[in-house]
């Protein structure tokens, strides 16, 4: 029963954490919407297309950041086989697939307007596709494999493996011409863009980050509860058994 | 035994990062063998130069060309559909012509990337031309942070 | 009013964008939680249960009913 002595002491710790989260994300969300579609100036250049990246640029942002949940659970559930770690990469994948595709496809309606195509094979855009592609597959092993510890384990070395991807992601603007630009807000000499437009992304993305923290804490419970109740229902076949 | 327990998960450790950090070298190693150019979209009008000199590249063969479209170079031909204009990377350029539509993005001075070929008297024969957007976001009638002479059109660009 | 909407003539593109995004996640989220909730039901249930049938299992004459 020494399982659930940590989870229980989890679940207690994210009934602490939620009322915050979903407190910090009915701050930030509307007011963050109401500076990215409303307060904010057009850019110079793409006019009021820039809107698009205050939802644009958080996803693709969490994209990544759910990866690194995802593979630090993966890492702490193979090499330290703490239950709660399997538990964290499974409920944080398919939060991180979701994100991975809005970055995908509000990408794609930026890009038709301001480059003149959906898509194009350059460096940034196939490795986030890539990223997708891992997610999808990390998902998949899950599904195809009966027992847990085995498909958990596959899994997360699936997980450690695809991490080679994200320093790809984040240098590919840098190492080859893409048609992508290059980073705006986290680089060595000072974001690129100008206060009025750097404050609604900001709001955006820490809106963004509340909201992966509360999915994220109640698909953990969920998949704690799922085997909690696997082990009574055993246990109640056991008693009639 | 407790101690027993803790080496076997350090040594699980060591060898699980060790695994990693030796596949992602491998694979780092595998993406600049390949080269820049093969893994990049386009080649700037330098490479396309360097690459004429040494025979790789020949007449009428497709390729990418990006740079920046250079301020004063665009006309519009008197077909109403045709435009010319300079690709650059502020070191070499090339002619470019264009039948067909822009993207809203196209300016003077912001970068591009073109499809096409090059004709024997070293005209680019663009068939598409997509707009490349750069790391700058500013309000209109501000200068962006990273404006610099080669790479920046007037601040004015936004009017037009 | 209806030059909010138009967004400087790219409002399909910016308003599809906002429009795919927030429906996504709040499915992502509405699928968790209610998944949550059922399963804290069905766990409830089976602990009430649980409880009653190992009261009833002390006597023996439920005990051997049980197994047959």
């Amino acid at each position: 029963m020494h399982i659930f002595a940590n989870p229980a002491r989890f679940v207690r710790l994210a009934n602490k954490i939620l009322p915050w989260a979903i407190g910090v994300l009915a701050l930030c969300l509307p007011y963050g919407l109401y500076l990215a579609i409303v307060a904010s100036p057009p850019d110079y250049q793409q006019g009021d297309s820039v809107r698009i990246m205050y939802i644009h640029v958080p996803s693709a942002w969490m994209a990544m950041f759910t990866y690194m949940v995802m593979a630090s659970a993966s890492l702490a559930a193979i090499v330290w086989r703490h239950p709660l770690a399997l538990i964290a990469g499974k409920a944080a994948a398919p939060i991180g697939a979701t994100f991975t595709a809005l970055a995908l496809i509000t990408g794609a309606l930026w890009g038709k307007p301001m480059w003149g195509t959906y898509w194009v094979w350059d460096g940034r855009l196939t490795s986030v596709l890539i990223l997708f592609f891992l997610y999808l597959g990390y998902m998949a092993i899950w599904q195809a494999m009966d027992d847990e510890e085995t498909a958990g384990r596959a899994a997360s070395i699936l997980a450690l493996v695809g991490v080679v991807n994200l320093p790809i992601i984040k240098f590919s603007v840098d190492w080859w011409n893409t048609l992508h630009q290059p980073a705006s807000v986290i680089r060595l000499d000072g974001p690129t863009i100008h206060a009025d437009l750097l404050g609604p992304l900001l709001w955006m993305a820490v809106a963004m980050k509340a909201y992966f923290i509360i999915v994220f804490l109640w698909r953990m419970k969920l998949e704690i509860n799922k085997r909690k109740l696997a082990v009574l229902q055993m246990s109640v076949v056991n008693a009639h058994g | 035994m407790q101690k027993g327990l803790k080496t076997r998960k350090s040594q699980r450790f060591v060898i699980l990062v060790g695994a990693l950090a030796s596949l992602s070298v491998a694979i780092f190693l595998v993406l600049f063998a390949l080269g820049g150019d093969s893994l990049s979209l386009f080649l700037q009008p330098s490479s396309v130069k360097e690459k004429q000199a040494l025979g790789e590249l020949k007449a009428n063969q497709k390729f990418r060309l990006g740079g920046l479209v250079e301020s004063g170079s665009f006309t519009r031909l008197e077909d109403g559909l045709t435009y010319t204009f300079k690709i650059t990377d502020c070191a070499s350029t090339i002619n470019v012509s264009y039948k067909g539509i822009l993207p809203d993005l196209f300016r003077e001075g912001q970068g591009v990337v073109t499809e096409g070929a090059l004709t024997a008297d070293n005209i680019f024969i663009a068939e598409t031309v997509l707009a490349k957007h750069d790391e700058n976001y500013a309000p209109p009638g501000t200068i962006p942070v990273n404006a610099e002479a080669c790479s920046h059109p007037a601040t004015e660009a936004y009017s037009s | 009013m209806a030059d909010f909407f138009a967004m400087g003539g790219h409002g399909t593109f910016i308003w599809l964008s906002y429009g795919i995004v927030f429906l996504a996640l709040i499915i992502i989220a509405i699928m968790s939680f209610i998944e949550l909730r059922s399963l804290e039901a069905k766990l409830n249930k089976l602990k009430r249960n649980n409880k009653r049938s190992s009261k009833t299992t002390d006597t023996p004459e439920n005990n051997s009913t049980g197994k047959v």
